[in-house]
């Protein structure tokens, strides 16, 4: 087991908003899922989460790639992609958010498990280029490879997995 | 395992197992992975008391998908309106120890979706009462009598 590391948590300077799709994940228990397997999160300091799997892959036992936005807002993902009703909420798309990434707002979370390890890399395009993360590690790097397709993605975190 | 998954069994590692939010609920991950919640009441109905809302022991991956969490940040900004909402759903119980010197006896109450109330003791022995308890006294009256029966 690995020593106590003292709890990064960023202040909860978000104010809860009070619109539709707000009250609407309060409803729920502060989460929904849609048909198309787009969770949403409102947590109880306002902070605001989508997550999704890549969409139209098929992946290899142990891996797990999804597509994510963190500590956002309810009102900054409104400005970003025009959702602000419940209804438009129910129809967001896996793909929405890989346009998200695409975009640099959203990033794309590949994990590979094996054994009783597992490694996990983040990718997320700035300024042209992709940064990737080892947040366990607290490692940031920008990748000098081409990593387009999301096999390129998965090869990475194999590779990497291989040399930590 | 999903991203949220990992870095919630990571927080819940390195805390040796046992993590207090800020908000005063408690996290409790046991060696075989399994996880509990509780949130005690304050103040509870009698001083020799402990009562509370407890989200069963239960394996990692059913914890989180009961939760439903996003990422550790949720288990660190959760509330106990969580716990209400998880209690009402039928996930969670409230739980009504009377800790008397060495004694300690415990009973679990919880929701079925049809409204009625299933009591639950620390053998997982249950039954169905007749009516659904809502005031702290009902459940310390109702856990007293039992242990007085149990004992004799």
């Amino acid at each position: 087991m690995d020593t106590i590391k003292p709890l990064q948590m960023k202040p909860a300077n978000k104010q809860p908003a009070d619109n539709a799709i707000a009250r609407f994940l309060k409803s729920q228990l502060g989460y929904y899922t849609n048909p198309f397997g787009v969770q949403s999160d409102l947590l109880e300091d306002g902070a605001f989460n989508m997550t999704a799997p890549y969409p139209g892959i098929l992946l290899d036992t142990g891996y797990v790639m999804e597509i994510c936005i963190e500590d956002s807002t309810i009102e900054a993902f409104t400005q970003l992609t025009g959702i602000k009703t419940v209804e438009q909420l129910h129809f967001a798309t896996p793909q929405l958010l890989l346009e998200l990434y695409h975009q640099g707002a959203a990033f794309i979370s590949v994990l590979y498990e094996s054994g009783d390890s597992c490694w996990e890399l983040v990718f997320q395009k700035k300024d042209g280029r992709i940064q990737v993360k080892d947040e366990d590690e607290d490692l940031k790097w920008i990748a000098r490879k081409k990593l387009e397709k999301p096999a390129d993605l998965i090869n990475y975190v194999t590779n990497y997995s291989k040399k930590h | 395992m999903t991203r949220a998954a990992k870095h919630i069994y990571t927080l819940l590692d390195d805390h040796l197992g046992i993590y207090d939010n800020p908000q005063g609920i408690e996290f409790i991950m046991n060696l075989d992975d399994s996880v509990f919640v509780v949130s005690p009441i304050k103040p509870p109905p009698e001083p020799y008391v402990d009562y509370g809302l407890i989200y069963p022991c239960q394996p990692f991956n059913t914890f989180i998908d009961d939760f439903h969490f996003s990422g550790t940040r949720a288990l660190q900004t959760m509330t106990q309106d969580k716990m209400w909402a998880m209690y009402h759903k039928g996930k969670a119980e409230i739980y009504c120890t009377l800790v008397v010197r060495v004694i300690m006896y415990a009973l679990y109450f919880r929701l079925t979706k049809n409204n009625r109330m299933i009591v639950r003791d620390d053998y997982d022995r249950e039954h169905t009462l007749e009516m659904v308890f809502t005031s702290p006294l009902q459940f310390l009256e109702y856990t007293e009598s039992h242990f007085y029966q149990e004992g004799g």
